[in-house]
């Protein structure tokens, strides 16, 4: 009876909440006000950990001041830790954005219980989630049921690194960054089939089908949308996507005239958002975790921590896509600088206003689309997006090809003189011309997908 | 893949072709989240193709025949309202009707009316349910939240009037069991002028989408031949065109003293279902409304005693529900207890069919014809 | 209009023995070996067209059970009431399935209730109850309770024994615990 007992009793999940809001709330605003007034550098923070340390040797005495080794360690896990509750938080808040613009489009209120107007819900979900035994089915893979949300958690970190915060806050740009968000996309996939596979579940078994054959489909379209601003800015480093974007020309290539690439990549636009929205199995494309066809698809067998994990992985890597398609089309963390805040900081403010609109329009989709079924999903890459990539890459070869025409009077055919009017009406026209096509194309692509015709 | 309508094998482990490696049995439900209830499918899928269909019912058997053999005549009313607990005012007038007219009971006028307003009312709240449901089987929300918000109001109407939710035992032998009241019917009105505009929000929602239509235009056709041979009744045949409701054709209650339509789509398909039960909460608000205007006065019951004794005979009378036609066939001996109460459950025939519309579709147009087929497994299983 | 009484009578002449009207109902009696015949000449004749098998359902009388057909003709707007005896001696009818796809189920379901069997069947199975029940329940003779005291579900045959003994409570904890070998552990209290 006592561990009847025991299992009914009530854990005051709300004060702990609670406690731990209060907690997090302060450990984010510190970090914020250390990141805004520093720079992205903690160094005072990190001096006064040195300090602390000095202090201690210089009241009770001892062997001298510690390797400098340990306290480069405890600051790169500081710095680490500090990505990672930032991250936690950017997951864990985005389900109670998306919760909260949800409700907005369906009349009602969303959470509204834990904290004022709901703001702790996310910290009571994640408490109550860790609260969970972690089940394993009797037939399952444990070793691959165990290493599955693992496998899909640390790619969504991983990918964290790129994202451009704003002017200078890019914590590592690599000079591939582009391609390395690509290979984590796939790396996604294979814990997402492991988990399916590893489940001992005819559903989730199919749901692993669907998301590999998904995935695997969708990377093609977002693989030539990438080539194409490439071609554009001339690099695969973010910071170089965004230069591109801002300032013209970066040291490798770039168009000579500032213009964010959503102008003339609008059709390549498109297909990244919709195959995005595709890797992040979002409605209308969640078919691996289909609630109404397939239970909950690959994630039928998980219970507790293990499932947030992919449930966190899925905010996380919504959040990081927002962010890349920030970067290359809406022109990153550009923008004008706002009154009062400094350049840092209004690229900061800028950044994430675009990425909450992206957001915002994933979570749209998800208020207003059903899902689709999987041959259409399947037609819609092999029969739409990935021939309208195609000629989209191909165009902005041309493009890319007559602006460097263009931009060299030797290669003209006739001369003329290189004043500001023939090269502002030479833009005019490629753009035009770039338009009409794109648009010549789009028709066709926002026509409705016919019924089963595979 | 041969004529779809040719396979009629139920043997669990029959197979129709030959068999082969690439197949494997996907047993859905009964706790599968969207087969309405508690329905279990043996599916046998090629891929996501589906090969075989067993369908197994049973799960929600209570044995309300049984029951209701062992009670008074009043007694065997309750549990009609366990049977299809979404349109439960259909089901009692169902089991009064037969009663009443073996023992030729004058049912006053009001009580007619407002029989037809309660019908009417619950048919709303029930194809609401219906609307929101095939949008969340397929993987849709928001449509789930608009219907319910409409649904919570009917409800509360059908609350103020019979004073329950959702088993409402509300028509009863010989009228209603109570009057509707001014403020009740103010209520009604408020409710009919705030649904107007959501109802054309519904239909955008739906009709504007273009996902949505794709996924339930062609998906699950069915012929007239098909669905009568099955038995199928009610909206699912009048969505493959054939015109017919009892409503009409062998008016109860008051209906025949009503202006209203009889919906019909040519097609036949998810699509056609769907457009029916959308269409028919129009002119079940049209009935409503006409029922408010016109109701006549007089009393709403003609009184009965609690035990009474129907003469002997036997009487097969059939209603039309939200679901199809619901025939009850009652044996009367003479004495206080019904000696054999049979409900012919719409949802029971209409998911026969069901088995030879999922043959060849894949698994997210067996969630789609389901739930186009809007089963009540109460109903199925009695 | 349910029925046009005169041209009923007039077709259906060879096959029923009688008939009777209650409450504007024709219901007509014939014998068991004619219901096949009978269902087919009303499905195919050009002026009845009674191509919809509505209900199909049995009743006990003291002779035997009563099987009751309702056609009805979705294109006329007709309803029939067919009727027939089949003794307690022989509880076997011969099956409508090959003329109304709709009877399968619904003779699934008198098998079930009334264990009346069915020839020609292809799938005669229980349909509502679990395949190993015992007895059919709508018979007149089958108590209310069933014949059987009722388990609880958690009583499965090992604990049987277990269940008895003096203060002690049983937990089912297979489903939750995923490293214990045996379906029930036993805790004191």
């Amino acid at each position: 009876m006592k561990l009847l007992e025991w299992r009914v009793r009530r854990v005051p999940v709300g004060k702990i909440s609670l406690i731990l809001g209060i907690l997090a709330f302060v450990l984010f605003a510190t970090w914020k006000i250390w990141a805004l007034t520093g720079y992205w550098s903690l160094e005072p923070a990190f001096d006064s950990i040195r300090n602390f340390f000095l202090n201690l040797r210089d009241k009770f005495g001892g062997p001298g001041e510690l390797p400098m080794g340990l306290y480069n360690t405890i600051i790169i896990t500081l710095k680490l830790l500090g990505i990672l509750v930032v991250l936690l938080l950017i997951g864990a808040y985005s389900t109670l954005m998306e919760r909260k613009i949800l409700a907005f489009m369906q009349d009602r209120l969303g959470p509204t219980r834990v904290g004022p107007r709901g703001i702790l819900q996310p910290i009571a979900d994640g408490l109550k989630l860790l609260q969970k035994e972690c089940i394993v089915p009797l037939g399952a893979d444990r070793n691959f049921h165990y290493l599955a949300p693992v496998i899909c958690f640390i790619p969504a970190l991983m990918g964290a690194v790129l994202i451009p915060f704003g002017k200078g806050l890019i914590p590592v740009d690599l000079n591939v960054g582009i391609l390395y968000f690509f290979a984590l996309g796939a790396f996604g996939e294979l814990g997402i089939f492991l988990a399916a596979w590893g489940s001992n579940n005819k559903y989730s078994a199919i749901a692993g089908f669907r998301a590999v054959a998904q995935l695997v489909s969708y990377e093609i379209p977002m693989a030539f949308c990438i080539m194409s601003i490439v071609l554009l800015s001339g690099s695969l480093k973010i910071g170089d996507i965004i230069n591109a974007q801002i300032e013209g020309a970066t040291a490798y290539g770039g168009l000579g005239f500032p213009i964010w690439f959503i102008v003339p990549q609008f059709l390549g636009f498109l297909i990244f958002f919709l195959s995005a929205v595709a890797e992040t199995n979002r409605t209308p494309f969640d078919l691996a975790e289909a609630e109404s066809e397939l239970v909950s698809g690959f994630h039928t067998e998980y219970t507790g921590l293990r499932w947030a994990f992919f449930f966190l992985a899925e905010y996380v890597n919504i959040f990081i896509g927002a962010s890349i398609i920030t970067a290359m089309y809406l022109g990153g963390y550009a923008g004008p600088e706002l009154p009062f805040l400094g350049i840092t900081l209004s690229s900061v403010v800028w950044f994430c206003l675009k990425v909450f609109l992206i957001f915002f329009i994933i979570v749209w989709l998800r208020g207003t689309l059903p899902r689709l079924r999987v041959d259409q999903l399947m037609m819609l890459c092999w029969k739409r997006l990935i021939p309208i990539a195609m000629a989209n890459f191909l165009l902005t070869g041309i493009f890319v090809f007559a602006n460097t025409v263009r931009l060299t009077p030797q290669l003209w055919p006739v001369h003329l003189e290189n004043s500001a009017y023939t090269s502002i009406a030479a833009i005019v026209f490629i753009l035009i011309a770039m338009f009409g096509l794109a648009w010549f194309f789009a028709k066709d692509l926002l026509k409705p997908i016919k019924e089963r015709d595979a | 893949m041969s004529d779809p309508t040719d396979f009629l094998t139920t043997q669990t482990g029959t197979l129709l072709e030959k068999e082969s490696e690439d197949r494997f049995w996907l047993n859905m439900g009964p706790q599968h989240p969207s087969t309405h209830g508690v329905f279990r499918i043996l599916l046998e899928t090629e891929g996501e193709i589906v090969k075989n269909v067993v369908p197994i019912i049973g799960y929600l058997h209570r044995g309300v025949e049984k029951i209701s053999e062992n009670r008074e005549w009043m007694g065997a009313l309750p549990l009609t309202d366990r049977m299809d607990y979404l349109g439960a005012m259909s089901n009692n007038m169902a089991l009064t009707l037969p009663v009443e007219e073996l023992m030729e009971l004058e049912v006053p006028r009001r009580a007619q009316w407002l029989r037809v307003l309660a019908l009417e009312t619950n048919r709303l709240a029930s194809h609401l349910l219906f609307y929101g449901t095939l949008g969340l089987d397929l993987g849709a929300l928001t449509p789930f939240f608009f219907a319910f918000r409409q649904r919570e109001i009917a409800q509360y109407l059908l609350e103020l009037l019979s004073g329950q939710r959702i088993t409402f035992n509300y028509i009863r032998y010989g009228g209603v069991r109570l009057d509707i009241t001014i403020p009740i019917e103010r209520e009604f009105r408020k409710f009919i002028t705030g649904f107007r505009p959501a109802y054309e929000e519904m239909w955008n929602l739906v009709e504007g989408n273009e996902i949505f239509r794709t996924r339930i235009i062609g998906v699950g056709k069915s012929t007239p031949e098909l669905l009568i041979k099955h038995g199928v009744t009610g909206p699912i045949l009048r969505a493959s065109g054939v015109k017919r409701d009892l409503r009409k054709d062998r008016p109860f209650a008051a209906y025949d003293e009503f202006d209203f339509d009889v919906i019909t789509h040519d097609k036949g398909d998810t699509y056609s279902r769907w457009y029916c039960r959308y269409k028919e909460m129009g002119e079940s608000l049209k009935i409503i409304e006409q029922c408010l205007d016109g109701m006549p006065d007089g009393p709403h019951i003609k009184k009965m005693p609690f035990f009474f004794k129907p003469p002997p005979g036997e009487i097969y009378s059939v209603t039309d529900t939200p679901r199809g036609d619901l025939g009850v066939y009652i044996v009367s001996d003479g004495s206080r207890f019904p000696y054999r109460v049979r409900y012919r459950a719409p949802s029971f025939c209409n998911l026969s069919v069901l088995k030879e519309l999922l043959y060849g579709t894949g698994i997210g147009d067996v969630i789609a014809i389901l739930g186009s087929f809007d089963p009540v497994f109460g109903e199925v299983d009695r | 209009m349910l029925h046009n009484k005169t041209l009923f009578l007039k077709k259906l002449k060879p096959f029923f023995d009688h008939y009777a009207e209650i409450r504007g109902q024709l219901i007509f009696v014939l014998d068991r070996s004619k219901i096949l015949e009978c269902l087919s000449f009303l499905k195919n004749d050009k002026d009845l067209k009674f191509n919809m098998l509505h209900d199909l359902t049995c009743n006990q009388k003291s002779k035997g059970l009563e099987i009751v057909y309702q056609l009805h003709s979705v294109d006329n707007s007709y309803w029939i009431t067919l009727k027939s005896l089949i003794p307690f001696e022989s509880l076997v009818a011969p099956s409508a399935t090959s003329v109304f796809v709709a009877a399968d189920w619904h003779e699934r379901e008198a098998f079930d209730m009334f264990g009346l069997k069915f020839t020609d069947h292809p799938d005669l199975r229980r349909i509502l109850l679990p395949d190993d029940w015992e007895g059919h329940p709508l018979k007149k003779e089958y108590p209310l309770g069933g014949f059987k005291d009722i388990k609880p579900i958690w009583a499965y045959e090992e604990a049987e024994d277990l269940q008895n003994l003096p203060d002690r409570n049983l937990l089912n904890s297979s489903i939750i615990d995923p490293d214990s070998d045996d379906k029930l552990k036993v805790i004191e209290s």
